[in-house]
């Protein structure tokens, strides 16, 4: 049997058994798809941290699709424009260089201010009976929001702007099918000519923006980054904290009212947010796979990964692995140490960790001063198709 | 859009894509043999998917290509699950 389903629906509402099934039965596991599949935290962290597995086989694999689909009259080219230099799926020296130039002008960490409006802004609207979709009234919302006004984007674009991003990012998940590629390639399309718009704009007149910010930077160094580079990483900036953040602040209030007693001491005591929020990161964090790529055969747990081999890394699993953490499948937000690696390790560890444990802190402490009686009535839960980046499809509460 | 009697119909279409992308004969095409034995991978898996999926007015896990990697087993598995009368 297949110890590797990520797409059957089972597994789609709770992974976490077939985690512990790979954790425990086979650790390095080769699956049908020929990909190996990593459950355990040690594994994952040494892959993590090995320059010999390098990021990018969907780079790779999406520039043969193009060429593929070319010759039956369908473009996809799109695609491959659009994530080009998406900085998860580059490797160094180009990772190094373009990693330098964001954070050399991404100093300016001021935006509880703006998260924090646009919090109540959304906890403001409730419906007459009561009722509330976190999800959609909320953490859909939110991240969008805040990335527009961080990056100097009008809001009128924001809804736009959202389901673009919804479509793209799809791009990351494991398997899709010929009408997603298509989908993605549309939502790619739009990206690129808005970016380009917007790029002209702030040349002609910079603002005190990220977007503008990185247009001078750029400007001056020595071998600037070409128009269609800078429109990509754009891209990435806007799309890498959408789906995430909505998964962290929805899948947080999910997991948050199965444990009250915890929910209460949380209400009463905030200065355990922080703390709080590394776990449900752990607990269930939204990105549950990463994939590399070989570069060379290596030796891992008495198998040999083969040059050129995929490798998915389970983070999600991972962070529930009790060869690491006590009481793993336990959340207890007092947990300490908690090295979980919700936003990876190594050089491509996340880089706007920082904004998503504190745009998830602010929502969370918001939501609970506002809702703190909230309870869930969504008693089937719909999740995404997708253990990439897992997220609910709704989360009905009564408030 | 049609709608297949019973699995071999399926088997008998997806031949002729195979075919067609193996620049075979589909007289040749054994429907036991894997899909990587015709050569076809992730990609072209994703093109003979969206060919069925077309045909037949049906939705594809795109992981069945691996889960049932012939053309009998996956012909089997799309037609129980949209068309075995019960
Ligand atoms: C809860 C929310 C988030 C989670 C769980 C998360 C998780 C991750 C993970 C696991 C990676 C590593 C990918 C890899 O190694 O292949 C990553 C990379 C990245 N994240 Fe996040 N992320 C979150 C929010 C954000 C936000 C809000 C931003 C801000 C725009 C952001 C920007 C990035 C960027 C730019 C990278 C690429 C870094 C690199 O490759 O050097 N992320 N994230």
């Amino acid at each position: 049997m297949n110890l590797w389903a990520p797409l059957d629906q089972e597994n789609i509402r709770n992974p976490f058994p077939m985690y512990a099934t790979l954790r425990r039965e086979a650790p390095v596991y080769k699956s049908q798809t020929g990909e190996w599949i990593i459950s355990r935290y040690a594994d994952v962290k040494t892959i993590l941290k090995d320059p010999r597995f390098r990021s990018g086989n969907k780079l790779e694999w999406i520039n043969r699709g193009i060429t593929y689909f070319k010759s039956k009259d369908q473009d996809l080219s799109a695609i491959a424009s659009a994530i080009t230099s998406f900085l998860l799926l580059i490797n160094p020296p180009e990772h190094t260089r373009i990693r330098k130039l964001i954070t050399s002008v991404w100093n300016d960490r001021e935006v509880d201010q703006t998260i924090l409006e646009n919090v109540d802004s959304l906890l403001n609207i409730k419906s007459e009976d009561n009722t509330f979709d976190i999800v959609e009234d909320f953490a859909r919302p939110l991240p969008n929001m805040t990335i527009c006004k961080i990056m100097g984007i009008s809001m009128e674009h924001y809804q736009h702007l959202t389901t673009l991003s919804n479509n793209l990012v799809k791009i990351l998940n494991l398997y899709n099918s010929f009408k997603d590629l298509v989908r993605i390639d549309s939502a790619a399309r739009d990206f690129i000519s808005f970016f380009r718009e917007l790029l002209d704009i702030k040349k002609q007149r910079p603002d005190n923006d990220l977007i503008s910010k990185l247009i001078v930077a750029n400007a001056s160094e020595r071998e600037p980054l070409s128009d269609d580079a800078l429109i990509s990483v754009f891209i990435f900036l806007f799309i890498a904290g959408q789906e995430t953040t909505i998964g962290l602040v929805s899948t947080s209030l999910l997991t948050l009212s199965k444990y009250p007693s915890q929910l209460n001491t949380l209400a009463g005591n905030p200065e355990l947010m922080p703390n709080a929020i590394d776990e449900l990161l752990r607990y269930d964090g939204p990105v549950h796979l990463l994939g590399r790529i070989a570069s060379e055969n290596i030796e891992l747990g008495g198998h040999c990964i083969k040059q050129n081999d995929t490798v998915t890394l389970c983070l999600a699993s991972a962070n529930r692995d009790s060869r690491h953490f006590e009481n793993a499948d336990i959340l207890d937000i007092t947990r300490q140490p908690n090295r979980h690696l919700a936003f990876g390790s190594g050089i491509h560890f996340c880089l706007g960790d920082w904004l998503a444990k504190r745009q998830g802190a602010l929502a969370i402490q918001r939501f609970l001063e506002v809702y703190p009686t909230y309870s869930i009535v969504d008693h089937t839960l719909q999740w995404n198709d997708n253990l990439s980046i897992r997220t609910l499809k709704h989360l009905s509460c009564r408030v | 859009m049609t709608r297949p009697q019973s699995p071999h119909d399926i088997v008998t279409f997806m031949k002729k894509v195979v075919a067609a992308e193996a620049r075979i004969p589909d007289t040749s095409i054994d429907e036991d043999k894997s899909f990587h034995q015709f050569g076809l991978d992730s990609i072209s898996s994703i093109y003979l998917l969206e060919k069925v999926e077309n045909e037949y007015n049906v939705t594809i896990s795109p992981l069945y290509f691996w889960d049932y990697p012939t053309l009998r087993l996956l012909a089997s598995q799309i037609f129980d699950e949209n068309f075995r009368q019960p």
